[in-house]
């Protein structure tokens, strides 16, 4: 199947200067990536003491985010650098669903770097859902103790229809989906602060990845959520 | 030559013998490829053994062991897995196997089986698995598969289905999970949960998989 690719790129490029002419304005992004079709996307957002970068490629699945870029101290409610959000979801159709992401947020001398990865049979459209959902704040004032912070997460939740099961199974097998997460985070010259963290661990198939098969049970009230989260502040 | 036949046969028996107890926590998996060929004159065997897979279980103790043995004398061909898994929920066999036994210049004798069996369930429960294929001598295409599984002390038998594709057998046999024969489901069994924390420097991370089975009111 030859799928019709569409690149989408987008870049906000701020600087010091700008922001003082825009500000109190802030600048704010909406994406919306939808169609049965291979799409990236990438962007780079910043100002003059926070970064977020978003990398996206996504086959057959939608996608939706917007970033909120402020001032660096942020504004009389919006107590925030950069806002960003995203989320990512399996489209129908009788093709299968690839998508990835590798987003990164710099700040407070700190870069964290997190990707997640999903693949999916098309035999299993209509009785499992998988969702991607990220989430970054930089430079939130809003801790009440004058503490600066700075948040990122992201998860992978996969469900199964009411009267189906899911279970762990290898990536040989097919009809099955794909999901796994990574995450580093690196300080000041890029020094790693620790080894590259996965979910899920590695596996006895020697991957760091949950393969999911479907099993269809008799009792029609019961389904599966399988939810891969990473969480990180600093 | 048809003990030199015999004496070949018996030694494909002994390398086809395949019994690899594992024990390990999380899931134990197999993925074996075997060939081999024998010739002796003019006569010869030859196997393939091949994508033979079993997935299974959650619990330390998790113990498997899988057996085949074919006997082109006797016409019997067995395949045997076993798994003693006290938390296991997922048993998982897929195998093909070919045997060709021939002599020079004339038509060899061609054996090939296939077979997909999925057990699953809930977990807390003890099987034992058997899959047993016979072959008679004179018609290759007779075969059946029986599988025992062992539950709470009771045993269920349940005979696989033959399909002929191609000269090859292929069997099935997929026991729902939650068969009636069984208890009620147990969510709590299915619940397994993952998680790591690390902080370095002032950052603090977190990650976790968690995987659960829900029922909704009816």
């Amino acid at each position: 199947m030859k799928f019709k690719v569409v690149e989408l790129k987008l870049r906000a490029d701020l600087n010091i200067v700008s922001l003082r002419v825009l500000a109190p304005l802030m600048i704010y992004f909406l994406i919306v990536m939808i169609g049965a079709a291979t799409v990236s996307l990438s962007g780079t957002f910043y100002n003059s003491d926070y970064s977020t970068g978003i990398s996206q490629s996504e086959e057959n699945a939608n996608s939706a985010g917007f970033v909120v870029i402020m001032p660096s101290g942020g504004l009389d409610g919006c107590p925030y650098s950069i806002w960003a959000d995203g989320s990512a979801c399996a489209n129908g159709g009788n093709a299968p669903t690839k998508f990835s992401s590798f987003i990164t947020a710099s700040g407070k001398g700190k870069t964290v770097a997190t990707s997640a990865n999903i693949r999916e049979d098309p035999e299993l459209k209509s009785v499992l859902s998988e969702k991607w959902n990220y989430e970054t704040i930089l430079g939130n004032t809003a801790q009440g103790n004058g503490e600066v912070q700075c948040t990122l997460s992201q998860s992978i939740d996969v469900k199964s229809a009411p009267g189906y099961l899911t279970y762990p199974t290898s990536a040989n097998i097919h009809p099955t989906t794909t999901v796994g997460m990574t995450f580093q985070a690196f300080g000041k010259n890029g020094t790693p602060l620790f080894d590259m963290k996965y979910v899920p661990p590695w596996n006895e198939f020697g991957e760091p990845l949950l393969t999911l098969g479907v099993w269809p049970t008799e009792y029609k009230n019961v389904y599966m959520d399988n939810k891969l989260e990473m969480n990180t502040k600093w | 030559m048809m003990t030199r036949g015999r004496n070949a046969i018996e030694v494909l028996i002994a390398m086809l013998l395949v019994m690899t107890p594992a024990f390990a926590g999380g899931f134990v998996a197999y993925n074996h490829t075997f060939d081999h060929f024998i010739k002796l004159d003019d006569e010869y065997l030859k196997s393939k053994f091949y994508d033979m897979r079993i997935v299974s279980g959650t619990g330390p103790g998790s113990e498997t062991n899988e057996r085949f043995d074919a006997n082109v004398i006797t016409g019997l061909t067995n395949f045997r897995a076993n798994l003693s898994d006290n938390n296991a929920y997922l048993a998982y066999t897929k195998g093909k196997y070919f045997i060709q036994a021939g002599q020079e210049g004339k038509i060899p004798i061609n054996k090939s089986v296939t077979v997909n069996s999925y057990i699953i369930m809930t977990g807390k429960f003890d099987s034992i698995q058997n899959v047993d294929m016979h072959f008679s001598e004179e018609n290759l295409t007779q075969a059946n598969m029986i599988i025992n599984l062992t539950y709470n002390g009771k045993t269920y038998q349940f005979e696989a289905p033959e399909t002929k594709i191609d000269n090859e057998s292929i069997f099935n046999l997929f026991l729902q999970p939650f068969c009636n024969e069984f208890e009620e489901i147990g969510l709590d069994a299915t619940r397994s949960d993952y998680k790591e924390t690390a902080s370095s420097d002032g950052l603090d991370y977190s990650g976790s998989l968690t995987i659960e089975a829900f029922r909704n009111e009816v």
